[in-house]
Formats: C-alpha cells, sequence, structure tokens
C-alpha cells in the first residue's frame, strides 16, 4: 500500500506542476484502460435493477414500493446509455406512483419533479413542487429542490430564500447548492470552496455516488477556473471510482482539445466513448474539433448528426439550447422561435442571450442589443453569454463594450476552447 | 463546450444515482427527509438470546436492498452513529446506550454507556472511553461475529426479516382496495420476501443493562405485564 | 477512510515536492524512501509501529470526535409507516425525541379515524375506531403510539410481540407485527371486527406470513442475505 502512494505522488508531481506551456495535461498511461468499452459496469448494474423491479411490477402497474426502485433502474439507464425514452418510462412510473401513494406523494413529487428537470421541463418541475410544498411534504427535502428548479426557471429571489430556509454547514445536500449559488453570483473561489467541503463530507462518509458525483463536478469547476492539473485529477479519480463514467471521459477530451492541443487524442477518447453512450453531445464536440483542425466538410459531417441524433431521440426540448446556437447560421427565424419556446421554459439570462444570438443573425441588432442590456448584461458570468453580447454591441458599434468582455473573456479560453478563442481574438 | 449549465443537469441527476433508488425506505416507508440516504432505519428487533440471561438487539439499515451488486455494495456510512436506547427506570429518556459506528471495514461498539440527563437526546458524542468490542463488517458470503467483554456483535448485509405485503397496504389506506380490505393468503404477496438489509446486532447480558422498570402498559390499564425495558434505536449524523 | 488518508498525504507530499520542484528546480531524487507496514518500526507516514498513515489505522488514533445529531428514530414496528401522511410526522417525529410526542397524538388519532372513514365511505356508512382487544380507546391507544413509542423489552419473561399468549415483552425476528398491529388498529374489542367474515373488509392480517425464512439460526439469528437468482 504505501508504495502505491509514493507511485502516485510520482504520477502527481506533474500534476502539481502548475501547467507551464509545452506540458501535456493528459497521460494517457492515466486512463486508458478506463477507455476499454467493454468495462460496462454501471450498465449492467443499471439492467440488472430494472430486470430485478420489472418482474415484480404486477401488469397493472399497482405496486407501490416497486415503482420507484424501477424508475431509479430506468434512470440510471438513461445516464448510461444517453436514450431518452429511458427518462420518460421513469417519468411515467413516477407519475403511477404520485397518483397512488397514500402516504408518499411528496417523495414521489419529487422524484417526478427531478425528472422533468432532466427533461428540461423546467415549468413543469416547478409547478409540481410548489404544489407539494402546500400538502403533506418534508418541506426541507422539498425546499432543496425548489432551490434547483428556481434557479432554472430564474426566479433567483426566491431560489435564495429556499436556499436561506435549509442553511446547515454540515449538510452535503445544502453545500452543494451553496456552491451553485456562488457560481451563479460569479464567485467561482467560494463555489470552489463549498464543493470542497463537500466532497470532505463525501470522503468521511465514504460514499461512492457522492464522491462519484462531487468529484466530477468538482473536476468542472476547477476547469472553470483554470486549474486543469486539478480538474484532471479529479476526473481520474472519479474513473477510478466508475470506470465507465461517460461525462468525465468528455471531459478528459475537452482537456486534450482544449489544454493539450492534442485534438487526435480527443477524438480517440470521444470515438471510446460513443461505441456506449449515445447522447448528441459528442457529434457537436467532434465538428468543433474538426473545424478547429480545418476539416470543415468533417464538421460540417457531424453537426449534421448532431442534428439528426437529437431528431431521432426521445429528447423533448433538452437540447434546445444547442439547436438555438445552432439554427443562428443556418436558419435564424427558425432559431428566435425556439428561443421564444425556450423562455417560457425558462427566463433566465442564459435562455435570453440566446434570443439575442438569434435576432442578431435574423438582422435585428438593435432589439438584440435591447435584449442584452434589459435582460443579460450584469445578470449571468457564464462566458458563452458574454461573448454573444459581445457579438450583438460590435454589430451596434459599441467597441468600449466589447473591448471589456474580450478581456474577461481571456480568462476563461480554457472553458470556451481553441475554435472560440481565435473568434473572440477577431472580434 | 463545457458550460457551466453542467452543474443543473446533474443537480438533477444527483437524486437519480443516489436518492431515487429506493424511495422505500426507512420503517419501510419513512418520512423522506431521511429516505432515499444511509441513515434509514427499517427495522428494530429486541429478543432473549439463546443465553436466556441475554437480549439481543436488532437493528436494520437501509432496507430494501436488491440482491446481488446493489446489496454487496451497500456500506455503513462513517458519518452516522447507531444508538440503542435503553430506558431502565420508565421515564421514555434514555439511560444507557450502546453505540455502534464503522471505521473502515470495522464497526466499532461502545457502551452500555450511562447517559447524563444533560446529555440525552438529539445530539450525541460517542462514548470513546467506553468502546467495548469491534467486529469487521461481514460480506455478501462471509459471516464475522466477534465476542468482547461478554457482548457478542455482528455488521453487515442479511436477509431482511420483515414480512408485510406493502402494496396491498398502500391500496387499503388510499382507499383503492375499499371495501375488499387485504387479500386472502393465496393471493397476498410479501413485498421483503427476497430483499436484504444491513444489519447491527448486538448481544448484551441482561446483568449490564440493570433492573428493569414496571412495564408502561400499567399506564393505561394494562396490568400483570412483566417489567420491561424501553428500547429504541437512532440514527444520529455527523454534524 | 483509508482513501481519504492517501489522498491527504498525497496532497501534502505534493504541496512540499512542488515546492521544492517548482521553486527550486533541485534534483529531489532522494525523497522516496522505501518503508513498508510489516518492517517493525515507525517510518514513512506511519503514525505509530506499522499503523496508521498509510497502514492499517492506530487504534488509539481512530478518530470518533464530533457531535452527532438525530436523523431518524424508531420504537415500534410501523408507527412512521402508518402514520407518515400529515405535516408534522414527515418533518418533526424523527427528530424529536420519545419523551416529547404529546404533539403528534393528535395527528394519529385523526389518521386512525381517516383510515375508517375510507372503509365507511366505501360501504356507506359511518365507521368509526372502535377499543381495541386491549381495551384501548382511540385517545389511549394513539397516546401509546406517540407518546411511549419503545419495544418493552422484558429481561426476564418470554420475548415477544405477541404470541397468543404474552405481549409487549420484545419483538422477535419472527412476529407478525403487521397482523398485531392491524388488529389493534381494526380489530375492535373482539380482534376479529374487520377480518374478511360476514361481508366485512380483510383489514386485521394482510395474508402474509414468514415463507420460508429461518428464525432457528444462532448469532447473528438472521439469514445469510437473499443471493440474486
Amino acid at each position: 500500500m504505501k508504495n502505491l502512494v509514493w507511485v502516485i505522488a510520482a504520477v502527481l508531481l506533474v500534476a502539481c506542476k502548475e501547467d507551464p506551456k509545452n506540458i501535456a495535461i493528459l497521460n494517457v498511461e492515466d486512463y486508458d484502460s478506463f477507455l476499454d468499452t467493454s468495462e460496462r459496469g454501471t450498465f449492467n448494474e443499471a439492467t440488472t435493477t430494472v430486470d430485478f423491479w420489472s418482474k415484480r411490477l404486477r401488469p397493472d402497474t399497482t405496486g407501490v414500493g416497486d415503482l420507484a426502485p424501477l424508475a431509479g433502474g430506468y434512470e440510471q439507464l438513461f445516464q448510461q446509455t444517453g436514450k431518452g425514452e429511458y427518462l420518460v418510462m421513469a417519468e411515467e412510473l413516477y407519475r403511477k406512483g404520485w397518483e397512488i401513494s397514500a402516504n408518499n406523494k411528496d417523495g414521489f413529487a419529487r422524484h417526478l419533479a427531478h425528472n422533468y428537470v432532466s427533461q428540461h421541463r423546467f415549468s413543469e418541475a416547478y409547478e409540481l413542487l410548489n404544489e407539494t410544498l402546500n400538502t403533506p411534504s418534508n418541506k426541507h427535502q422539498t425546499k432543496l429542490m425548489l432551490f434547483d428548479v428556481a434557479m432554472e426557471v430564474g426566479e433567483y429571489n426566491k431560489a435564495y430564500e429556499y436556499l436561506n430556509e435549509v442553511t446547515d454547514m454540515s449538510d452535503y445536500n445544502y453545500l452543494i447548492r451553496l456552491s451553485k449559488w456562488s457560481d451563479y453570483k460569479g464567485n467561482l473561489d467560494d463555489a470552489i470552496r463549498f464543493m470542497e467541503k463537500a466532497r470532505e463530507i463525501a470522503d468521511s462518509r465514504d460514499s461512492k455516488p457522492l464522491k462519484i458525483w462531487t468529484y466530477s463536478n468538482l473536476g468542472d469547476y476547477y476547469g472553470h477556473a483554470g486549474m486543469i492539473s486539478k480538474s484532471y485529477e479529479m476526473y481520474l479519480q472519479t474513473l477510478k471510482l466508475q470506470p465507465d463514467n461517460a461525462y468525465v471521459k468528455k471531459g478528459l477530451a475537452w482537456i486534450a482539445y482544449a489544454a493539450d492541443d492534442n485534438t487526435e487524442e480527443a477524438h480517440r477518447i470521444l470515438d471510446s466513448v460513443m461505441v456506449y453512450h449515445s447522447i448528441p453531445d459528442y457529434h457537436l464536440l467532434k465538428s468543433e474539433i474538426y473545424e478547429y483542425e480545418g476539416f470543415l466538410a468533417k464538421a460540417e459531417m457531424e453537426q449534421k448528426r448532431f442534428v439528426e441524433a437529437i431528431e431521432a431521440g426521445n429528447y423533448g426540448t433538452m437540447y434546445n439550447a444547442y439547436l438555438i446556437e445552432y439554427y443562428s447560421e443556418s436558419n435564424p427565424s427558425k432559431a428566435v422561435q425556439l428561443a421564444k419556446e425556450e423562455l417560457t421554459n425558462r427566463k433566465t439570462p442564459e435562455a435570453y442571450h440566446l434570443l439575442a444570438l438569434s435576432e442578431l443573425k435574423s438582422n435585428n441588432p438593435t432589439l438584440a442589443l435591447q435584449i442584452i442590456e434589459d435582460y443579460v448584461k450584469g445578470k449571468t458570468f457564464e462566458p458563452m453569454a458574454l461573448y454573444h453580447s459581445a457579438l450583438v454591441y460590435k454589430a451596434n458599434q459599441k467597441y468600449d463594450e466589447v473591448e471589456s468582455i474580450k478581456k474577461e473573456l481571456m480568462e476563461a479560453s480554457f472553458e470556451l476552447g481553441p475554435l472560440l478563442m481565435r473568434e473572440i481574438n477577431e472580434l | 463546450m463545457m458550460k457551466k449549465t453542467k452543474l443543473f443537469a446533474v443537480i438533477g441527476g444527483l437524486g437519480i444515482a443516489v436518492l431515487s433508488v429506493f424511495l422505500l425506505a426507512a420503517d419501510h416507508i419513512d418520512a423522506p427527509a431521511v429516505a432515499g440516504t444511509t441513515v434509514d432505519i427499517a427495522d428494530l428487533y429486541a429478543f432473549e438470546g439463546d443465553n436466556p440471561n441475554n437480549t439481543v438487539l436488532v437493528a436494520t439499515l437501509q432496507g430494501p436492498l436488491q440482491p446481488g451488486n446493489v446489496t454487496e455494495n451497500a456500506t455503513f456510512d462513517e458519518d452516522v452513529l447507531i444508538e440503542f436506547n435503553i430506558d431502565n427506570n420508565g421515564d421514555f429518556v434514555e439511560d444507557l446506550v450502546i453505540q455502534a459506528i464503522r471505521r473502515d471495514s470495522i464497526m466499532y461498539f461502545f457502551g452500555p454507556s450511562a447517559v447524563d440527563a444533560a446529555d440525552s437526546g438529539l445530539a450525541s458524542d460517542i462514548y470513546v472511553d467506553d468502546m467495548v468490542g469491534q467486529v469487521e463488517i461481514s460480506s455478501t458470503t462471509e459471516t464475522i461475529t466477534a465476542t468482547n467483554n461478554g457482548m457478542t456483535f455482528f455488521a453487515g448485509p442479511r436477509r431482511d426479516a420483515f414480512y408485510f405485503d406493502f402494496n396491498r397496504f398502500n391500496e387499503i389506506v388510499s382507499g383503492a382496495a375499499a371495501p375488499e380490505g387485504f387479500f386472502p393468503p393465496a393471493d397476498a404477496s410479501d413485498f421483503f420476501e427476497s430483499l436484504n438489509v444491513l444489519a447491527i446486532v448486538v448481544e448484551v447480558p441482561n446483568s449490564m443493562l440493570g433492573d428493569a422498570p414496571p412495564h408502561v402498559g400499567g399506564a393505561v390499564g394494562i396490568n400483570g405485564l412483566p417489567n420491561a425495558y424501553n428500547v429504541w434505536v437512532s440514527a444520529k449524523r455527523k454534524q | 477512510m483509508k482513501i481519504y488518508r492517501i489522498k491527504f498525504i498525497v496532497l501534502a507530499i505534493c504541496t512540499s515536492l512542488l515546492f521544492v520542484q517548482c521553486a527550486d528546480d533541485d534534483d529531489n531524487g532522494n525523497v522516496i524512501e522505501q518503508a513498508n507496514c510489516e518492517d517493525g518500526i515507525m517510518n514513512g507516514d506511519e503514525e505509530g509501529v506499522d499503523c496508521g498513515g498509510s497502514c492499517e489505522p492506530c487504534i488509539g488514533s481512530l478518530d470518533f470526535s464530533g457531535t452527532f445529531s438525530q436523523v431518524d428514530i424508531m420504537g415500534r414496528p410501523g408507527v412512521n409507516t402508518v402514520f407518515s401522511g400529515s405535516d408534522n410526522v414527515k418533518n418533526d417525529f424523527n427528530n424529536s425525541i420519545v419523551s416529547d410526542r404529546a404533539s403528534f397524538q393528535p395527528t394519529f388519532e385523526a389518521t386512525l379515524e381517516a383510515y375508517h372513514d375510507v372503509y365507511g365511505d366505501a360501504l356507506g356508512v359511518t365507521l368509526d375506531y372502535e377499543t381495541n382487544i386491549l381495551g384501548l380507546d382511540a385517545p389511549t391507544f394513539t397516546t401509546v403510539l406517540a407518546q411511549f413509542d419503545a419495544l418493552q423489552v422484558a429481561p426476564d419473561a418470554t420475548t415477544t410481540y405477541f404470541d397468543g399468549v404474552n405481549a409487549l415483552t420484545g419483538r422477535t425476528l419472527g412476529d407478525d407485527v403487521i397482523d398485531i398491529s392491524l388488529t389493534l388498529m381494526f380489530g375492535g374489542t373482539t380482534g376479529t371486527r374487520f377480518d374478511g367474515n360476514n361481508d366485512t373488509p380483510q383489514l386485521t392480517s394482510d395474508g402474509v406470513g414468514p415463507g420460508d425464512r429461518d428464525f432457528t439460526l444462532p448469532f447473528p439469528y438472521m439469514e445469510s442475505p437473499v443471493e440474486p437468482e
């Protein structure tokens, strides 16, 4: 055991140097074994779970106790395969439970709301939770979820109220939300600090699911903060716990592309994931990388596959944000229409900047500017929102604003990636 | 692109991975504040041991667990203290506690420790000086027990002993089964028959628990019952 | 725990090496020393001889500090299951102490009556709880459930929840606590008020027994876990 420590220390030795130029972050030996796609432990567990509870469920699905575990199995299957129909199956089971449960309606309501969030049906989730709060309900749990959903629909003041009603610095559930709130307020240092505290709890409890969740999210945060080696280390730790975690493999591919300028490796990692995890996102990332490499025909092909995959899958409105961006170039009026739909679901700065982008591309720069100034400026620190704001300012000859955003975005170069940075430099 | 919006979706996803699988949980449907977490108490048993001078205390946790890898992967939470509370003077305030908590692959036991009135209630520290024994946590295939200081210990996965047509019960109380009521034995089905739980078992000599008080039944007119301790189990999370 | 410790150490090592490495650029190839958990001396990151650090923890060094706060509690079986349909039970029961539960009694009594109403409505009659076989009326019965929620455990008598002769002296693994609870809730004075006979609904037995469970085993008395089919 002790030798292992030294091995890890030696490996980390590279990692703890603060990313000097020309030294790659990724080390293939660290993660190559995790790319072996025959390792499908989590998927197999989800399949076993679904088989087990399906057999028990009565044909008329009236067995209330079997519904939630079976639905949980389907949601795991969704996570492991990216197939939207599993989410819909879980939704139906949770709704059935919510309808027939005598004493635990609120538990099912929270699960159903959760499922709606996964499907990006935020307004429905918000309505359901608000309704539930006024019936016999575990208020603490319901408020934790109301915070999540209020953030989604842009009700930030309400979200903050709920957050303050569940304050407990020793509670993992509170800390991860406090972290999210800090991130929303643009305070990434605090966001990281609270997520690190949550990690301490996950470690102290020695809880594998919580560790997986916390490590992967912390990896993202470190990436946002430009601490790419730390991000990499968190992703590796996640993979040690869950070798088939597709999400962090995508993170590795991003590091290969955005930090190491190793597009070949990025493609290799993505290809290994796409074999078993069929969400459309990978096509989009591959398209971006191809474009960066100058393979425009391939880039276009992947973009086409991306849209086809969304249309072929049972994803509902889950990919609207991406589609708006996509159509803003090829079909701006469709983009405007989609953005307006998205706004009925969530009135967030993230939705408004997409509307502004769509209006800009529809040759309505004045309207776009008004949207940015009314609903985006100063309300979000999300780099893509800033980038789109800069595009709008530029079209309106507001060069001072463009310059100040440009300066800010330079700090997010890793998060934005080299292709976009190239465009930002040309702003 | 790696956007911050990811956190939103994944907080949504947290429950999927962690919380949703066992909505049906403690007390075999507990208040969801603790449902689906590692704090759930499923059942408490207390009975005379094979040695009639001993009492056996059993707490089952985290049920119901699906057989196979879900059971194999279930672990006692290192931040959760399980306490058997014994009231031996009839005021329903604990006078003695036996505490259990996991560290690594071992379950450690403390007590029976005398509890000052000031220390009773919702918050506890571990009676570190009263460590009485430890047992390696059993796997699904190997049963490990240990005897220290006259007490015998077990911690690990077991078949759930509890039986209940839980699904029909829900239909009864929701009104869906009115006016028939429960099924006859041929049609009824035991929800927990092929499910597991995590169990902590302690066998303790009665001599370590003090004299038992008069049975509480006498307070509500049920007379003639033998003297009896009042016993309950609590799960407490580290603050 | 062990993983956590290792990581902590690794970070510490990392930081110190980082300092050397990044500040000095010295050759520090001698930092790594050989040590193991069986060499009989305290070396490496050990906190005692061959224990602590990345070895097995030293007993005395285990961390049992901190204050633990109640999140779940259980005395008699089924109390929370049966009465969890109300706001105050969902939010407060598990955070309350056994001797301070008077406020739950009215909720419990209302729930008990509501369960009877379900059947009264279905049968088109007015139904109320009837004093049970132990002679407890609704307020007394629900007071016992709310305010004395503990298992009574007799050290010098047969221990059972109810075995036909003895009652409320413990709870064995095999006791049919559900049928006993149902009988106390719906059985009325005779224990057979709603037993499925005479056109009554069956509310005093859920129809399931222990099946093939074995309750005759020695310590730990419970069966090994069920294996997957």
